[in-house]
């Protein structure tokens, strides 16, 4: 690898259906194609382009992000497994207003590291803005993040609270991983 | 004491007896012993044990196999198909890499021999049609070397690579990229990469069978996304018009060439895509090539203002060429036969005096006007024939006395007397009547051969141009020649309008015309070409002469002698029904027969 190099890399976006993926996006990225991919093919590529991030190296690297939007859990895709490959890093990301959100996501980082096991995973409990903590499911969530010892965030797509937080640390972690 | 002393002396006596007798033993035990040492270290020493035993296994397994080969095969087959299958699983890498362009070559092969197929099935249409725009097509097609259908094809949708993409299989990033549009802002070629590579992953496991089984493109509209795939990343290049074998080909190459150079890389490929830029030299060059080859629109459209301009060349040149290969050397030849005409005139004055006129058509002399009689006419014809460059004359000079019939019987009667003995006086016995330059034979004969005999014999002697030999061998005989002659002269060949070659149906008649024509003797048949009254006089009788022509050339190729067989144009001169209806018209436009010719 070069100093001060370009590198490319793909990461998933897995969870439930509508716990807020394509808005994390959407609230991320700008240039992107159309919803209509994601209900045709069950995904849609974005791209972000992150700041340089130094490597254990010390040396700086732009990162590039090619994020594979992946259609809910539910929807049941044949071909996730497909869409799963190749990529470094990936946000498994819950509703925490909806308990079965969490309880899935269980299933879906077991499915998604089965296909890439060295691949990151960024747990991302997302609609942090609805007030109602019904039945403390924010210490569920992280509950479940200390249990697969990954790290977690609690994201707002609504408000835009932490979205950043998230895509700069799963750079970071994807770099020093280097 | 001294019997101790006595023992110890025989002990020594006894070992040095026992070292007389065993040293030369015991030598040969210890060289054996060392022997055997060193044969246990060769035995334990794996390496030197196997150099040893090589040659003799070689030779015996040379040896069996020879024996027995089928139980040999049998033995090895099942440890052989282990051994393989495992070095396959280890080194599947290796061996897919070793394989892949060898598969991709033969793949390649075999779609650019259906191409070809393809193709030569297209121009074999082609070359069953023909049009104006089909002739500049097929002048291009030669020039060029390029097939007609290839032209046809890229006339209709010319092809054109607007962007290539080289994009990492497994996780769909965007290794190179080169467009040939310019100033163009395309939607972030990352993303297109992405979504290719996932809607590949999509349609692969949505429709394909195998595990192996690739898209191959996507069609949108005009576009197409032509897909080749690799091993470890896939071509897509975005075409538009019509893509042929030479593309797929070059395609082909391209992508086994990124792949001979990159598979180290993609093997380990980390997102790092800088490495991948080199790839830009050979996609472009893969462009360039390729743009030489197929010319994209607008050079098209200038090949095709250079088609017409090659073509109003090429008009010209024929013009040139026919001026001075067909038109010059026939106004040469006309003016040769003229003075050839002239010169006879001032030799032989008289004979062809001023009421004989002729006119010169390129190697063709027609004669028209009036003579004084039919010997003259027939001495004109035959000496412009002889004496100049004509190759044909027509001669409608009319007789102007006709009373010396009886002149010319007298004389053929002495002249062919001294032969007519051997005939038991038969040409003399024999009618003959003298009519419009006709001579008619009647009478009684013994046989057809003697019949045909004194036809030949007047013909020698008389020099009359025409002889009907109505001659009868006996009653019978005559009728049916009679019958026959008038069915042939009834015989009318019709043809459609404006048409100067008989349909199939017409042509029967003639097959008809020549069995009866072959049934009966006869000198010449006259052939009469008609038209009904539609158009000028001058097309008509051309259209009239064509017509006649033709059926003669018909019945020579049938095999009836040429010099049998003379034509004549009538015109819309004898028409058998009204010109005024579309079914008369089409009765008048026809051939007829006749064993005399008309007046």
């Amino acid at each position: 690898m070069n100093s001060n190099s370009v590198l490319k890399k793909k990461i998933c976006l897995i969870g439930s259906y509508g716990v807020g993926k394509t808005s994390l996006i959407k609230r991320y990225v700008y240039d992107q194609f159309d919803d209509k991919y994601l209900s045709t093919i069950g995904v849609k590529v974005t791209k972000k382009i992150l700041p340089p991030i130094e490597s254990n190296q010390k040396k700086l690297i732009q990162l590039e992000l090619l994020i594979w939007d992946i259609e809910g859990y539910e929807k049941n895709i044949p071909v996730i497994e497909e869409y799963y490959m190749g990529s470094t890093g990936a946000f498994a990301v819950a509703d925490i207003s909806r308990t079965e959100t969490i309880d899935h996501l269980a299933d879906i980082v077991k499915g998604y590291l089965k296909v890439v096991p060295d691949s990151k995973i960024v747990l991302v409990g997302n609609k942090i803005d609805l007030k109602s903590d019904k039945s403390g499911l924010k210490e569920k969530f992280v509950q479940f993040a200390n249990q697969l010892n990954l790290k977690s965030f609690f994201t707002s797509a609504k408000t835009g609270e932490n979205v950043e937080s998230v895509f700069t640390y799963l750079g970071e972690i994807i770099i020093k991983s280097i | 004491m001294e019997s101790l002393k006595k023992n110890t002396n025989t002990l020594d006596s006894f070992e040095k007896l026992k070292k007389i007798l065993l040293t030369e033993d015991q030598q040969k035990i210890t060289e054996i012993e060392k022997k055997l040492d060193n044969l246990r270290g060769q035995l334990k020493d794996k390496e030197y044990f196997i150099e040893t035993l090589d040659p003799i296994f070689a030779t015996m397994l040379e040896n069996k196999i020879i024996e027995s080969k089928d139980e040999m095969a049998e033995a090895l087959a099942p440890v052989m198909g282990e051994a393989i299958k495992k070095q396959v699983e280890e080194s599947k890498e290796d061996i897919i890499d070793a394989l892949y362009p060898v598969i991709g070559s033969t793949i390649r092969k075999s779609i650019a021999e259906a191409m070809k197929n393809l193709v030569k099935t297209v121009n074999e249409k082609l070359d069953k049609t023909f049009s104006f725009v089909m002739l500049h097509r097929k002048i291009k097609s030669k020039v060029s070397g390029v097939s007609e259908a290839e032209i046809l094809l890229k006339e209709s949708m010319p092809f054109q690579i607007h962007e290539v993409f080289y994009i990492h299989k497994e996780t769909g990033i965007l290794l190179s990229h080169v467009t040939s549009k310019i100033d163009q802002q395309t939607v972030d070629q990352d993303l297109i990469s992405g979504m290719l590579t996932a809607i590949h992953n999509f349609a692969g496991k949505i429709f394909g069978e195998t595990e192996n089984q690739d898209i191959h493109k996507i069609q949108y509209d005009n576009y197409q996304i032509q897909i080749e795939m690799g091993r470890y990343a896939y071509l897509a290049v975005v075409i538009s018009g019509v893509k042929t074998a030479v593309f797929e080909d070059k395609l082909n190459q391209l992508e086994q060439k990124l792949h001979q150079i990159f598979y180290k890389l993609l093997r380990e490929f980390d997102g790092d895509v800088a490495e991948y830029k080199r790839a830009n030299v050979n996609i472009s060059k893969f462009l360039k090539t390729f743009t030489s080859v197929l010319k994209d629109s607008s050079e098209i459209g200038t090949e095709k203002r250079a088609g017409w301009l090659f073509l109003s060349f090429l008009i010209l040149i024929f013009i040139i060429l026919y001026g001075i290969f067909f038109y010059l050397p026939q106004r040469s030849m006309e003016s040769t036969i003229e003075s050839e005409i002239e010169k006879i005139k001032h030799e032989i004055p008289g004979l062809i005096s001023g009421k004989v006129q002729y006119e010169i058509d390129g190697s063709e002399v027609q004669l028209s006007g009036e003579t004084e009689n039919w010997i003259k006419k027939r001495n004109i014809e035959k000496i412009i024939l002889n004496r100049t460059s004509a190759q044909k004359v027509s001669n409608t000079i009319q007789v102007q006395n006709e009373n010396e019939s009886s002149t010319l019987i007298e004389k053929i009667k002495s002249s062919t007397a001294e032969i007519d003995k051997s005939l038991q006086n038969t040409l003399l016995n024999l009618n003959y009547i003298f009519q419009n330059d006709r001579l008619f034979i009647e009478g009684k004969v013994n046989s057809l051969e003697e019949k045909v005999q004194i036809g030949n014999i007047i013909a020698n002697f008389s020099e009359v141009p025409i002889i009907i030999n109505n001659c009868i061998v006996d009653e019978q005989t005559f009728n049916d020649a009679q019958y026959l002659i008038n069915r042939i002269e009834e015989i009318a060949i019709h043809f459609e309008a404006g048409k100067s070659n008989p349909n199939k149906d017409e042509l029967k008649k003639i097959a008809k015309l020549y069995n009866w024509l072959n049934e009966i003797p006869f000198f010449t048949l006259y052939i009469y070409g008609h038209s009904d009254q539609l158009g000028g006089d001058s097309i008509n009788n051309r259209i009239s002469q064509n017509r006649a022509d033709n059926i003669r050339n018909h019945l020579i190729d049938l095999g009836l002698e040429p010099e049998k067989l003379i034509t004549g144009q009538m015109g819309f001169s004898m028409p058998v029904a009204s010109n005024e209806t579309k079914e008369g018209r089409a009765l008048n436009r026809r051939v007829t027969f006749s064993f005399h010719p008309y007046r």
